[in-house]
């Protein structure tokens, strides 16, 4: 059981989450810029800290980031993504709850911040196994999946 | 290209985003619950509320993350096709809703974003959650399940032909990992 758990956990699987993540970032930049409905009151934790166009900066960098290392497969980029984004959201779940009291739209962050600290151990463990051994565990998963594909999807 | 984008539209698990969709739509049903009442003048409540009251939609939002969270928990395909649909229906939905009946004003409208991001890996996913489940019925498998395997198998037996080649004590420290982390 914990076997198939570490499995689950350790292998990094393209590429979703990441996608998720950075599209929901850069969404959050722009709902920002706007201050529209509830996130007038973020917008306005925020603006104690640094000026808003900062943290919009901070949110397409980080989206950024995460694209360029999905669509061009580049696990370095990857890794300070999940790096930079744990840190990110992890330290806005803990400010805004500092600030503004609990709330489920705090535990987004948290969420977020969740997935981050996953994709850091999926993406360590891809990087060690190519490192080691010289297998690109995501090609190798593409070309088989492609593989299944084509042979079964007629 | 076009090859390129249909390996990148299928070569989603239906599992991990999902969840994460999943728990962030639960939160987002959860916080408009609790604000339903302070909220009655926004322009994005009125606009929902056009077309049905806010509690269905917020009853919606919670069932959609509900299934959704159980089933990829429990690896139930057919629950995950009927989850993600609901989410693309939901999410759909609400982003429709408002960029149709919202005042138009770049400021309101741009605040659908989210939204709109939700929508579409909603639909990401229930397109893979669909394909899955045609070889699922077809095969008796799960093919994503079966990559997976394949893979480990591939891992297993070139870990073998390594150690075989260059029998070091790093080498057998690395099998040792790589045999409980496959088993």
């Amino acid at each position: 059981m914990l076997g198939r758990l570490r499995d689950y956990i350790l292998a990094e699987r393209p590429y979703g989450v990441k996608l998720l993540m950075a599209s929901s970032a850069i969404a959050i930049a722009i709902m920002l810029q706007t201050k529209g409905g509830a996130s007038s009151t973020v917008a306005y934790d925020m603006e104690r800290v640094a000026n808003l166009n900062v943290w919009c900066g901070v949110f397409v960098g980080y989206a950024l980031l995460l694209f360029y290392g999905v669509l061009w497969e580049n696990a370095t980029a990857r890794m300070i993504g999940s790096i930079f984004g744990t840190i990110m959201w992890l330290g806005l779940f803990t400010f805004h709850t500092i600030v503004s009291g609990v709330g489920p739209l705090r535990g987004v962050y948290l969420v977020f911040g969740i997935f981050s600290i996953w994709n850091i151990l999926a993406v360590y463990e891809y990087i060690r196994i190519q490192r080691k051994y010289g297998i690109d565990l995501t090609k190798m998963a593409n070309d088989m999946m492609l593989q299944f594909m084509r042979k079964y999807r007629k | 290209m076009l090859i390129k984008l249909r390996q990148i539209l299928y070569r989603q698990q239906p599992k991990s985003t999902d969840l994460m969709m999943g728990i962030i739509s639960f939160l987002f049903a959860w916080a408009a619950y609790l604000t339903r009442n302070i909220q009655t003048e926004s322009p994005v409540v009125a606009a929902m509320e056009r077309i049905a009251p806010l509690i269905f939609w917020i009853i919606l939002l919670a069932i959609y993350g509900v299934v959704i969270i159980l089933a990829t928990a429990f690896n139930y395909v057919p629950g995950i096709v009927l989850g993600t649909g609901l989410g693309t229906f939901v999410w759909g939905a609400i982003s429709g809703i408002l960029l149709t009946n919202l005042p138009f004003q770049p400021r309101l409208l741009l605040g659908v974003a989210i939204y709109i991001v939700f929508f579409v890996f909603s639909s990401w996913s229930f397109m893979n959650a669909l394909e899955v489940y045609r070889l699922t019925k077809k095969f008796g498998k799960n093919y994503h399940r079966v990559v997976e395997e394949d893979m480990i198998k591939e891992l297993i037996d070139l870990r073998n032909r390594v150690a075989q080649a260059t029998a070091t004590n790093d080498l057998r420290e690395a099998e040792r990992k790589l045999d409980h982390h496959v088993r």
